[in-house]
């Protein structure tokens, strides 16, 4: 079962139906974060993610017609965000990488790297860099249900696959995250002496 | 208490809540751009950036201005005319002694 949709998002998309762009940046204000992130941590790269959100938005104005407004905004822009991911990544992988390229990369120290720039948190680090290790199809289930708090329903409706399948995706990619993880320990909460 | 390590469903969580962080400044000139590229999209003049709406405040300011100045200078002009034509001079001595406010105007 579907969530109820936000009425304000709805009421913005009827305005952009009519060309409102102040009713489009307002839609961007509300849900540009997540949606760059989400493609931030598929594609794992920042440029990348600036540009597929931005096609996301562009689709909100010239699909607006097509949006139910009876459903919420959310899913349907995950779902796009991931279909524009998943097709980036399908393209680099037939981009061939000029061997200097290659090199340079190997050469430069990690911190140089721009993925990494954002990168100031050891932890934060290692959770990436796990994420990055999983297969595609994992990591896109991983951040639309713990980044985008999508439940396991809305992620095999958005991505138009059986909700077994969403499940067994995510069980692996959870046993996969645990395996990079196990010896990361997370000083902060050791120290306050929770966990849930 | 018991000290007990966090569980993988909240490092995950707060992984991926602490990663790829978006600045005001970054989300704003992202905006400007889909606002541009949409604008484009229906033929439509973007709405503009705020460094832009403050360049067209000045430049109507300025315009403005010279639009006062232009006045002033036909105004100045139109009297000079006027008087080195003859017209209007007894009505200018009334301005300049002070008894303007019983005449019309003298221009």
């Amino acid at each position: 079962m579907s969530a109820a949709p936000d009425p304000l998002d709805s009421a913005l998309i009827e305005r952009v139906r009519l060309n409102d762009l102040e009713a489009l940046g307002e839609i961007f204000d509300r849900h540009y974060a997540a949606v760059y992130r989400t493609a931030a941590f598929i594609t794992g790269e920042n440029a990348a993610a600036e540009d597929i959100a931005q096609e996301c938005f562009l689709r909100v104005h010239r699909y607006a017609g097509r949006i139910d407004t009876n459903l919420p905004l959310g899913p349907w822009l995950y779902r796009v965000t991931v279909n524009l991911s998943y097709t980036y990544i399908t393209r680099q992988r037939r981009r061939k990488v000029p061997l200097g390229d290659v090199i340079d990369r190997l050469m430069s120290p990690a911190g140089q790297w721009p993925d990494h720039a954002a990168e100031h948190h050891e932890m934060e680090s290692e959770l990436q860099q796990a994420i990055r290790e999983l297969g595609v199809n994992q990591r896109v289930v991983i951040v639309m249900h713990y980044l985008n708090g999508l439940s396991l329903e809305e992620i095999a409706e958005a991505l138009n696959c059986p909700i077994g399948t969403i499940k067994s995706r995510l069980h692996y990619a959870r046993e996969n995250l645990r395996k990079s993880l196990q010896s990361t320990i997370w000083p902060y909460e050791v120290a306050h002496g929770y966990s849930t | 208490m018991a000290i007990q390590p966090e569980s993988l469903d909240c490092q995950i969580k707060r992984g991926l809540s602490a990663s790829y962080p978006v600045t005001p400044l970054q989300q704003q000139a992202a905006k400007e751009r889909l606002l541009q590229a949409a604008a484009t999209q229906i033929g439509m003049a973007a709405p503009m950036s705020r460094k832009d709406q403050l360049n067209g405040f000045v430049t109507d300011l300025m315009a403005t201005i010279a639009r006062w100045s232009n006045a002033q200078d036909d105004w100045e002009r139109t009297l000079r005319l006027r008087l080195s034509s003859g017209q209007h001079r007894d009505r200018l001595r009334y301005v300049m002694s002070g008894r303007f406010m019983s005449i019309p105007a003298i221009v």
